[in-house]
């Protein structure tokens, strides 16, 4: 026999000759790998550039070297320890109040509750507040100033130099607050900011009972490892909290890890639909090339080198994707950060990340890999003897071990893709899993689809209609992937939005007449009774008047909160134990508390007895207390010692005061206390007035509007499913490319049909309507079942980690189903584009192309 | 005696069918000189294509051998058989199998290339000139008429100088005037190269040109004659 045939260089020269005439027919396919790849490389780029933010401005994160902090004034102690330990020339210190109250703005005549931060020095040391004027943030020190959230200004329309009142001190506006390091935009909607100097506080807001945070920080070398093991001890013994640099450094870390996660798993979906595509075309196309793999393996190319010329061309493809991906990816990357922009507490630098680039081209390049080699491997199995004579395809397609081989490699990779994405174990797989899952459910329901057409499909039905159906079981179809696609597309579109309804329509108790829709509160013992003159002189009902009493938890069944928090494992978390308590004192359960265990007790008046008090479910599971464990309380100096005697389960869903710790009526109406007042004003006017009317008497108590509380929740929920539906557009366009791609792919099969029923007597309506009738179908399939899986993971969603009743918005349901139908049929109609127009004789004579 | 360049001996082919075998071909035997040529005739279905294809290495035998060129086909890797063709045996078929994304010129090409052959293009440009079709040699088959794609087919047939040709129906797709130029072009190629030619054919004109014809029906061979062509000395 002659030499050995088979020159290296012939599968290249080969795949470059036949990928001539058939790029084209993919390029819908390398659209889709390149938008996954776009979507890595952005998504990359901006968690490199946000970790970067994070180590260079940790310093501004925290605007010092050290805090601490206490949730109320720091007592005499705290001061003389501060003082020895920080009084040097080295640090500098400033301070800073933080408290809720009522802002009034008199020229406007508009009153809201806002966070009151009181400076006092050079705060903060790292990091510029932004203000307009600019100026402005240095100069408010220097009197009765004041810098107020440009949202808040925007609200009364008012201007620089107007009066903000706070209390009873009015403020001249000297700027509008535009940034604060280390405080993202949707924190401001929560608690619009005013700045005032430290020295023009009304004392009166700074009572007993108000919610008000004392901060002192410092700049300088703060690194002393004795210093700081004498400051935890001090904080662990005075309940108070300290953080560095690092510390608030790792906090960030965390979240900006969680981010990246999540935004990783963005990209995951969008780069794992590319594959679906490109892994589907090239289902097809190997499905046409069988033939010219048979002609070269009768010609006397070896299997490896008829595979290889495949390969070539799929690995050119992808690594061109991958490239107009990264390209891509590196020119849309400021769009990641620009959508998330209301969530970002640090400034991000615009650099491109080398490695995100270079993670981009390898995935890409990997995954489209992965899903082409399982189809191309069947084609080195082609028997020359199909030149002569058709032969059957599973002949050579089934007890094929490497095709089972690749699909383990294929799941393996996809875990460890997620993985790699999310950086957690249990997160990637368990995502990995649940998108397997969803594949998993729409390609049986394209499957049932299939067989139920050709089983049940009426023969009495219209032709049209018949051929039309006929067509989504037709063989070589991609009906699997349309759906898959469709499927994919509503359901991520659809979760966002329908979780999002669920828990506000949850939420919304405002047009519930029973129900209070105004809460007055840190109303003061001696003020309970002017504050409800007030309410009903103003017309609105007084549906509640709640008493408060603050106090910490001292010790738990004889072991003190330090001796809890020392222990080593499964303890109480820290918080549930130096928490301030705001507990009440009641006879009989509020509406939306249900007993569980134990016996309510609605009076008490044993001074000398163990008091029986009533705990929240959950925060008994936390502290890991029941029935009969005592609990010693320190109410404001005082010790009181309490039994559990019974266990509550709370609705606190219920727009009223909820409580861990209700106390029975006759042991706490001495204790220092303030009020709760509930109402109902009728209109968002009568709200405005009523709570004018009570700040003008009253400029201590606060008042929350729970209709305003629920726009400000829609509004952050809002700009939260933008975001997450910005970033799931990505994954959208990617299912769109490979719908078009899909569609394109069988356009010559479909071409072909045409011709023959247009030689066979169809007119080019009755071919149109086929197609249109097929693209229907397959959009209302694919947008019920994405629909159905988006109530399923929504449902989900409500119930374990809402725990809220979910109630999916029907109207937002049906417009996205009827969104998707509409987009299917109308990519399906221009990708059909045409096929009635071509030729009879053009598309016979190119047969087999 | 010079060695025969094809011994086929008791061959048997079936396929499995609705639970049975189908048996196609039934210990079919016979042996062929180099540089004969060879007629295979016989109604649809009594076997033919399927004879061609165990020949040419294509398809493996149920039972029987069969041996091409001194080599024996049974026990040989697919990839072996690959390396068989490309050096001893040529191609033509009904449907011309021309690969529809390359010209003429590279379609011709194809077995030089596969061996890493330099002066592949040479020779193709020279084979497509031989078979009248220089001027179209940067056409793709869908620009071609059947007649010219089977002229191509024959050129890549020829262009590697194969010791023994098949064909399978090579004029079945054409018309009179266009099987008769083509089939004094095959002939022609093949008294040049001194190639032994295996040919399937329903056309008995055709067939009587050979200088052997087997006659098959019901997958066994039923005659085997020697043409009148050969007995005149032709």
């Amino acid at each position: 026999m002659a030499e050995t045939p088979g020159s290296g260089s012939f599968p290249w020269r080969m795949a470059w000759r036949d990928g001539r005439s058939s790029a084209w027919r993919l390029s819908f396919f390398l659209v889709s790998i390149a938008l996954g790849v776009a979507a890595l490389v952005a998504i990359g780029c901006f968690d490199h550039n946000l970790r970067t933010a994070v180590d260079d401005q940790a310093r501004s994160l925290l605007g010092a070297d050290l805090r601490v902090r206490a949730r109320r004034a720091f007592d005499p102690e705290t001061e003389e320890f501060l003082a020895r330990e920080f009084d040097s020339e080295s640090l500098e210190e400033a301070r800073r109040v933080s408290f809720s109250s009522m802002a009034v703005f008199p020229k406007q005549d508009g009153t809201r509750l806002v966070r009151v931060r009181a400076v006092e020095g050079d705060y903060p040391f790292y990091g510029d507040v932004e203000t307009i004027p600019p100026e402005a943030a240095s100069t408010y020190h220097h009197g009765r100033f004041a810098l107020v959230d440009d949202s808040l200004l925007h609200q009364f329309s008012a201007e620089v130099g107007d009066t903000v009142r706070i209390g009873t001190y009015d403020y001249k506006i000297a700027g509008r607050l535009v940034q604060v390091p280390g405080e993202s935009a949707t924190r401001a909607l929560f608690g619009p900011r005013i700045y005032v100097p430290r020295g023009e506080i009304d004392p009166q807001l700074l009572v007993t009972g108000s919610r008000v945070t004392h901060e002192v920080f410092y700049r300088g070398d703060v690194s002393d490892d004795k210093r700081q093991q004498r400051l935890e001890v001090h904080c662990n013994r005075f309940d108070l909290e300290w953080d560095t640099v690092e510390d608030a450094q790792r906090r960030l870390g965390r979240s900006a890890e969680d981010l990246g996660s999540f935004l990783g798993l963005v990209g995951f979906v969008a780069v794992l639909l590319g594959g679906l595509g490109i892994g589907s075309a090239i289902h097809v196309l190997a499905m046409r090339k069988v033939p010219m793999a048979a002609v070269l393996r009768c010609l006397g190319a070896p299997s490896q080198q008829v595979l290889l010329v495949f390969l070539i061309q799929a690995a050119a493809l992808g690594l061109l994707g991958a490239v107009l991906g990264t390209l891509l990816g590196i020119s849309v990357q400021e769009l990641v950060p620009w959508a998330l922009k209301d969530f970002l507490r640090v400034e991000l630098p615009r650099e491109t990340s080398w490695q995100a680039v270079f993670t981009g081209v390898g995935l890409g390049l990997f995954v489209t890999m992965l899903f082409v080699l399982l189809p191309l491997v069947s084609l080195r199995r082609v028997p020359p003897m199909a030149v002569l004579r058709s032969v059957e395809r599973s002949s050579w397609t089934r007890k094929d071990p490497l095709r089972w081989g690749l699909v383990v490699l294929l799941a393996l990779a996809s875990v460890g893709f997620a993985m790699l994405q999310t950086g957690s174990w249990s997160t990637g797989s368990s995502f990995a899993g649940g998108v397997a899952g969803a594949l998993v459910v729409l390609a049986l329901v394209a499957r049932l689809l299939m067989v139920g057409v050709r089983r049940l499909l009426p023969e009495t039905w219209p032709y049209v209609v018949r051929q039309s159906f006929a067509n989504l079981h037709r063989p070589g179809n991609q009906t699997t992937l349309l759906l898959l696609c469709i499927g994919l597309g509503t359901f991520l579109l659809l979760s966002v939005d329908l979780t999002r309804g669920s828990v506000l329509q949850t939420l919304d108790v405002s047009s519930n007449a029973e129900q209070p829709n105004l809460v007055l509160f840190d109303v003061q013992d001696d003020q309970v009774e002017g504050v409800r003159e007030e309410v009903t002189r103003q017309g609105g009902p007084l549906l509640d008047s709640v008493p408060i009493v603050n106090m910490r938890i001292a010790r738990v069944n004889g072991k003190t909160t330090e001796e809890l928090r020392n222990q080593e494992e499964d303890g109480p978390p820290t918080w549930s134990l130096i928490r301030e308590y705001r507990s009440t004192y009641r006879g009989e359960l509020s509406e939306g508390e249900e007993l569980i265990a134990g016996s309510w007790v609605s009076r008490w008046d044993d001074e000398d007895a163990v008091v029986p008090v009533s705990f929240e479910e959950r925060q008994a599971e936390r502290l890991d207390v029941t029935l009969g464990d005592t609990v010693l309380f320190d109410v404001q100096g005082v010790p009181l010692l309490t039994k559990i005697a019974s266990i509550r389960e709370v609705d606190w869903r219920q727009a009223r005061p909820n409580f861990f710790v209700v106390f029975p009526e006759g042991v706490l109406e001495e204790a220092p206390k303030f009020h709760v007042l509930l109402t109902r004003a009728e209109s968002t006017e009568a709200s405005a007035q009523l709570q004018r009317a009570v700040v003008d008497r009253f400029p201590n108590v606060s008042a929350v509007d729970i209709k305003m509380v629920l726009n400000v929740l829609e509004e952050v929920l809002q700009r939260l499913s933008f975001a997450v539906r910005f970033m799931a557009l990505f994954t959208i366009l990617v299912g769109v490319a490979v719908l078009a791609g899909a569609i394109l792919s069988s356009r010559f099969q479909r071409m072909q049909e045409s011709v023959l029923l247009r030689v066979l007597g169809a007119s080019r309506t009755q071919v149109l309507r086929m197609v249109t009738l097929e693209y229907l179908c397959l959009g209302i399939l694919g947008s019920l079942a994405g629909g159905l899986l988006a109530v399923a993971g929504s449902w989900s969603l409500s119930y374990f980690l809402f725990r809220t009743e979910f109630r999916p918005d029907l109207t937002s349901l049906a417009v996205a189903m009827g969104l998707a139908v509409l987009l299917t049929t109308v990519v399906g109609g221009l990708s059909s584009w045409g096929i009635t127009r071509r030729s009879p004789l053009g598309v016979l004579r190119s047969e087999g192309e | 005696m010079p060695s025969p360049i094809l011994r086929v001996e008791n061959l048997t082919r079936g396929y499995p069918s609705g639970g049975g075998e189908l048996v196609v071909l039934q210990g079919v035997s016979f042996e062929l000189e180099e540089g004969s040529t060879c007629a295979i005739v016989g109604p649809s279905g009594s076997g033919k294509t399927t004879l061609l294809g165990l020949c040419a290495g294509l398809d493996r035998p149920s039972s029987g051998s069969v041996e091409l060129v001194g080599h024996s086909l049974a026990g040989m890797e697919e990839d072996a058989l690959a390396q068989l063709r490309n050096t001893l045996v040529g191609f033509v078929f009904q449907s011309f199998r021309l690969l529809p994304t390359l010209t003429a010129l590279e379609n011709t090409m194809v077995p030089l290339e596969l061996r890493g052959e330099h002066d592949a293009k040479s020779k193709a440009q020279e084979l497509l000139g031989r078979v009248g079709l220089a001027e179209r040699q940067g056409h793709y088959p869908a620009q071609l008429s059947g007649g010219e794609q089977q002229r191509v087919a024959l050129a890549r047939a020829f262009i590697h100088e194969p010791r023994i040709l098949f064909a399978d129906e090579p004029t079945g797709n054409l018309d009179d005037d266009t099987s008769q130029s083509l089939l004094e072009l095959l002939f022609s190629l093949n008294r040049e190269a001194g190639t032994t030619l295996v040919m399937v054919t329903h056309d008995m004109d055709l067939a009587r040109r050979c200088d052997r014809l087997l006659r098959l029906g019901a997958g066994h061979i039923v005659a085997d004659e020697t043409s009148s062509a050969e007995s005149q000395g032709a």
